[in-house]
């Protein structure tokens, strides 16, 4: 099982659309997917048509069986964990627990041999949740929107990524909502490739059937199958799966 | 918008895999398969309206296909708990795997008919279904044309809930007046149980009707006038411990001949090699009944039975050794060196060559008038044993007759392993082997006689000793077979003699183990515990019966 989490500090770059579309092409690989919607904001189940919600509340998800709350979803391979409003109150939860930032790994343990794959959908932020989710994680897929700021942002990211205790775990950035008649995007784009190892090779366009995502409620590529958005996240999925073959 | 699909039925686009139920097979209230059955023809417009109010309903696919369930001749996988179906239209295909104890199903889309287990793509179902079938070929045991319509249940996310296939069936040539007949089948999503449970009361209620566990099969059966024997291989005889010892001895008997005769088509078709192994053993219990539960007939009254049993024995023997060798054949390989890998291909060869002709020597014994008067007159025999053919222990109660019996097997087997040492010659240990074959045969017998636990534990402790005497003999028995085998025939190739030559070495090696072990097993089985298990094993049924 491969845990890869969508995560940026910064809110509003993409991870959601990120997380929901890679899930669903992965899963259309024929992997057994899970995507976990960690984000109280819910936007990735909204996106799935699941309802935000765990009976009982993170309390009762992060003590039973979470294959009680597991919701299969319309397409092949594609399961989803739903958020959940009161998962915002999740650092005070795990903040009295021992082994505190390893709950959400310890859960993941549980499905281990049910899922090829465990996307996770990242709230924004350096909370307890967050440091949880990347013990969990063994890939990081971070967006990045290329603009004046992306570079400190990045920087930070790297840096809180070095912690001794997340050895091993691989970060890996990529550009999201590239809009290309912008002269600064190009710019920054190049710059960075220059500067920065590790980039994606693919990008993802600023995408107005994206966009439309929250308002069909369906990956891009099941409403849009030819658009450029879709297009995209094909690409950038064979590069992730690719990239993670060839590191074992 | 629904511009997508992803019901695994559709034979269009769906290259997935799709699992519905929770998976988790436990702690569940409602299986997450549920089916109806209702007679006639009813419109998928009518099954629509059951939800309305409910559900929304968004049509999927509409197809015509033929629907088959595979399984063993024998009922395996039905009887472990799985049904196997396949709806194919042309080269298209999907096979449903549905479990019954956790109520899972899988739709897996193949190309082409479904022959092997491993069409299913590696799944842990196919692993599953492996363990159960074991050495058996699949056969399509019932097959009807159905027109599948496919409607998907939304709620009010837009969000798919419940998957409902709609089927209408009708028998080919419509020999029974009502077998037309539709079938409701709800698939739940995992984490959508209530929604399923809804949906299946919605349907009780309109057409007042009960859902039924695997309905499509069972009315297919019907419909076809078939019968799916669930007890195909080990029913137990339904007699009072009241009974009289010659009611149960031609219970017994009679039962194992119809074992013989339902295998016969399978050997004639060379379905697999089970067939020939299943009539074998039912011709060696046969044999081993007479031997033993004595004085239920007349001795002089029952030889010529005897005799013309130990030849049916004997004429199917050969196919039954190259069967053996040819099951094995991937491990003998590799049980070789690679040098010699060639040289066993002559060995196969010699293999087949045989068992072609074979076959046609069992073939022309099965459909010829000794056979065919063996068994009616062994029939006939059970049927009406005149009062001239019965011995001193005919109108006996059978329990005590069956704890005779046993009891002396029992106690033969003691007796001559325990003087089996380091110097005793293997005659001694094959002949330890066949009594312990025969008790075994007598605690299959009187099963429904004995105290419940103490058969299974005997049984399992009895195994064990005759794994150990079973793999002694094999052995033994390869070793000369493939000694005669390479002297008797004249090979093309050097190699295939040192290939046979290295093959004997093994089996003399895994023969010296398996006697070296003979001990500590033979040891284990003759305890104290074992001893007080046999002493009871008729108790129970004592005391009902006085
Ligand atoms: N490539 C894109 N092109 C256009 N709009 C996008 C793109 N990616 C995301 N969006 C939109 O931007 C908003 C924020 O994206 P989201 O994926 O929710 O970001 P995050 O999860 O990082 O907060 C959403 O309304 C989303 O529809
Ligand atoms: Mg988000």
């Amino acid at each position: 099982m491969k845990v890869i989490a969508l995560y940026s500090i910064k809110g509003g770059v993409g991870k959601t659309a990120s997380a929901v579309n890679l899930a669903y092409m992965c899963a259309q690989g024929g992997n057994h997917t899970l995507l976990w919607d960690l984000d109280p904001q819910g936007a990735a189940s909204f996106n799935l048509r699941i309802k935000a919600k765990l009976a009982g509340g993170p309390k009762a998800l992060f003590g039973r069986d979470i294959m009680r709350y597991v919701k299969q979803s319309d397409y092949d391979n594609l399961d989803l964990l739903p958020a959940d409003f009161s998962n915002r109150k999740l650092d005070l939860l795990f903040d009295a627990r021992t082994r505190r930032k390893q709950q959400v790994r310890r859960l993941l343990e549980s499905v281990a041999d049910r899922y090829d794959y465990v996307f996770i959908d990242s709230p924004p932020g350096l909370t307890l949740v967050v440091e949880n989710i990347l013990r969990a994680a063994d890939l990081v897929l971070s967006p990045l929107i290329p603009s004046t700021l992306s570079l400190r942002t990045l920087d930070q990211l790297t840096e809180f990524v070095r912690h001794p205790k997340l050895r091993g775990l691989r970060l890996w950035v990529f550009f999201s909502m590239v809009d290309v008649r912008r002269q600064l995007h190009r710019e920054v784009m190049k710059q960075l490739a220059t500067q920065r190892q590790g980039l994606m090779r693919h990008f993802i366009p600023y995408s107005s059937d994206i966009e439309r995502m929250g308002v069909i409620r369906a990956p891009v590529e099941v409403f849009a199958r030819r658009s450029q958005g879709g297009l995209a996240y094909r690409g950038l999925w064979s590069e992730v799966a690719r990239r993670l073959t060839d590191h074992g | 918008m629904l511009g997508h699909d992803s019901i695994a039925l559709e034979f269009t686009c769906t290259t997935q895999p799709q699992r519905f139920g929770s998976g988790d097979g436990k702690g569940k209230l409602l299986n997450d398969t549920v089916e109806f059955i209702l007679p006639g023809n009813v419109p998928t417009s009518e099954v629509e309206k059951f939800f309305t109010g409910q559900f929304a309903a968004a049509r999927g696919p509409e197809y015509s296909a033929t629907l088959r369930f595979h399984d063993t001749f024998d009922w395996r996988l039905y009887r472990a708990g799985w049904v196997l179906e396949e709806a194919t239209r042309g080269r298209r295909g999907v096979v449903g795997c549905y479990n019954r104890r956790t109520g899972d199903h899988v739709s897996i889309p193949v190309t082409g008919r479904l022959r092997h287990l491993h069409e299913l793509g590696g799944l842990q179902e196919e692993r599953d279904l492996r363990g159960v079938v074991g050495l058996r070929a699949l056969i399509a045991q019932a097959q009807l044309p159905v027109r599948v319509s496919e409607i998907k249940l939304l709620n009010d996310d837009q969000k798919t809930v419940v998957h409902c296939r709609v089927g209408q069936y009708q028998a080919p040539d419509a020999a029974e007046a009502n077998s037309e007949f539709t079938a409701i089948r709800l698939l739940g999503l995992r984490g959508y149980t209530a929604e399923l449970r809804i949906a299946a009361a919605r349907i009780a209620s309109a057409t007042n009707t009960t859902q039924r566990e695997c309905a499509v099969l069972h009315r297919t059966m019907e419909v076809l006038g078939q019968t799916l024997d669930e007890h195909a291989v080990k029913p137990h005889i339904r007699l009072p411990p009241s009974a009289t010892a010659l009611q149960w001895m031609s219970a017994i008997c009679t039962r194992l001949v119809d074992v013989m005769v339902s295998n016969e088509a399978g050997i004639v078709q060379d379905i697999d090699t089970e067939f020939l192994h299943d009539f074998r053993v039912a011709v060696r219990r046969t044999r081993s009944a007479l031997g033993q539960i004595r004085g239920v007939y007349k001795t002089e009254s029952i030889t010529r039975f005897s005799s013309e049993f130990a030849w049916l024995g004997q004429v199917t023997g050969p196919l039954r050794d190259l069967d053996v060798f040819l099951l094995h054949f991937d491990e003998l390989r590799a049980s070789v060196p690679v040098e010699l890998h060639d040289g066993l291909q002559g060995f196969n060869d010699y293999l087949r060559g045989q068992r072609i002709r074979e076959r046609r020597r069992i073939l022309k014994h099965l459909r010829g008038e000794r056979y065919h008067s063996l068994v009616e007159d062994w029939r006939c025999f059970l049927a009406e044993p005149g009062t001239r053919h019965r011995g001193g222990a005919a109108g006996q109660t059978v329990v005590p007759v069956a704890r005779e019996h046993t009891l002396r097997i029992w106690r033969r087997v003691l007796k001559q392993g325990r003087c089996i040492n380091d110097s005793s010659p293997p005659q001694a240990l094959h002949d330890l082997r066949i009594s312990c074959k025969k008790l075994r045969y007598m605690l299959e017998f009187f099963t429904p006689l004995q105290t419940a636990g103490n058969a299974g534990h005997l049984t399992r402790r009895l195994r064990r000793l005759q794994e150990n005497l079973g793999d002694f003999q094999d052995c033994s028995v390869q070793i000369e077979t493939l000694y005669n085998i390479a002297h008797q025939t004249a090979w093309d190739q050097p190699d295939t003699v040192l290939a046979l030559g290295a093959l004997i070495q093994q089996a003399t090696d895994r023969g010296t183990a398996a006697r070296q072990d003979f001990h500590r097993r033979f040891q284990s089985f003759d305890t104290r515990s074992t001893a007080r298990l046999f002493e009871r094993l008729f108790a129970q049924t004592q005391i009902k019966v006085a």
